[in-house]
């Protein structure tokens, strides 16, 4: 029985750091799956369904809080974990974040170390025994 | 290899220590072209600063912003705030200003390498 690395899925529409963030999330050791768009996003998370999200707030076509509405609309998707990682910290945010049921709450810029760190936490919470990525 | 125990079946676990990340900073390749990148932004953001195109330059400062620091260029990150400030006020001679200097610094970051990493 060999256990699988946890997969993400990292949903920016700047394509150089969801690039930069998918690549420092391989290396350490997770299975990473990219979007660029909320729609996407929900496209991906039905089909693949990830271990866990990684979500900007502000996206194309659906921003960051209605794909997290449409996420938890659908039994298939509505117990995957989602960290919010924005740009926008505006007064309120991280305390909305919370309500409207992320996870966690990140501001950009954020050094990747800092997200793997939140992911692990994140996953070993929710999954106990998951929350540190394993190679395949 | 982990051998447990669960109840009376025996499994075999199979399992490699986590990885750790071998690097601190992105793969010089990705540093390279989020350089590229910049350098394509930066003769865009002329024509966005001639139409007074506020809202794609204060998305420019505000990606720029967010990832300066991860792709080892804090300064760039410094700048791109600096940027969406003055995007959001609308002050195009602030923006002016700002976009040489960015410009400028694109170009020695590119010009040294992406071996030239915080400044190092």
């Amino acid at each position: 029985m060999e256990r699988v690395a946890p997969l993400l899925l990292l949903v920016d529409d700047f394509d150089d750091a969801r690039a930069m963030y998918a690549e420092y999330l391989v290396l350490s050791g997770y299975r990473v799956e990219q979007a660029s768009d909320g729609r996407q996003a929900v496209a991906q998370a039905l089909a693949l369904r990830p271990d866990l999200l990684v979500m900007d707030l502000s996206l194309p076509l659906l921003d960051g809080w209605a794909t997290l509405e449409e996420l938890r609309g659908d039994r298939r998707t509505d117990r995957i974990p989602v960290i919010a990682l924005t740009g926008y910290a505006k007064a309120g945010y991280a305390r909305r974040a919370r309500k409207a049921g992320f996870e966690a709450f990140l501001t950009k810029p954020c050094l990747p170390a800092l997200l793997l760190a939140v992911v692990g936490d994140v996953l070993g919470r929710i999954r106990p025994g998951s929350g540190r990525a394993v190679a395949t | 290899v982990l051998l447990q125990e669960h109840g009376s079946c025996r499994v075999t676990v199979v399992s490699s220590p986590p990885r750790r990340p071998v690097v601190a900073s992105p793969s010089p390749a990705l540093r390279e072209r989020f350089l590229e990148h910049r350098v394509l932004e930066t003769a865009a953001a002329s024509d966005a600063l001639g139409r007074a195109d506020f809202e794609w330059l204060a998305t420019l400062g505000h990606n720029l912003h967010g990832s300066g620091s991860s792709f080892g260029f804090p300064h760039l990150g410094v700048l791109g705030g600096q940027i969406e400030i003055a995007a959001r006020m609308s002050d195009l001679r602030q923006l002016a200003e700002l976009l040489a200097r960015l410009a400028s610094a694109v170009s020695e970051a590119s010009g040294h390498g992406t071996r030239k990493v915080d400044g190092k």
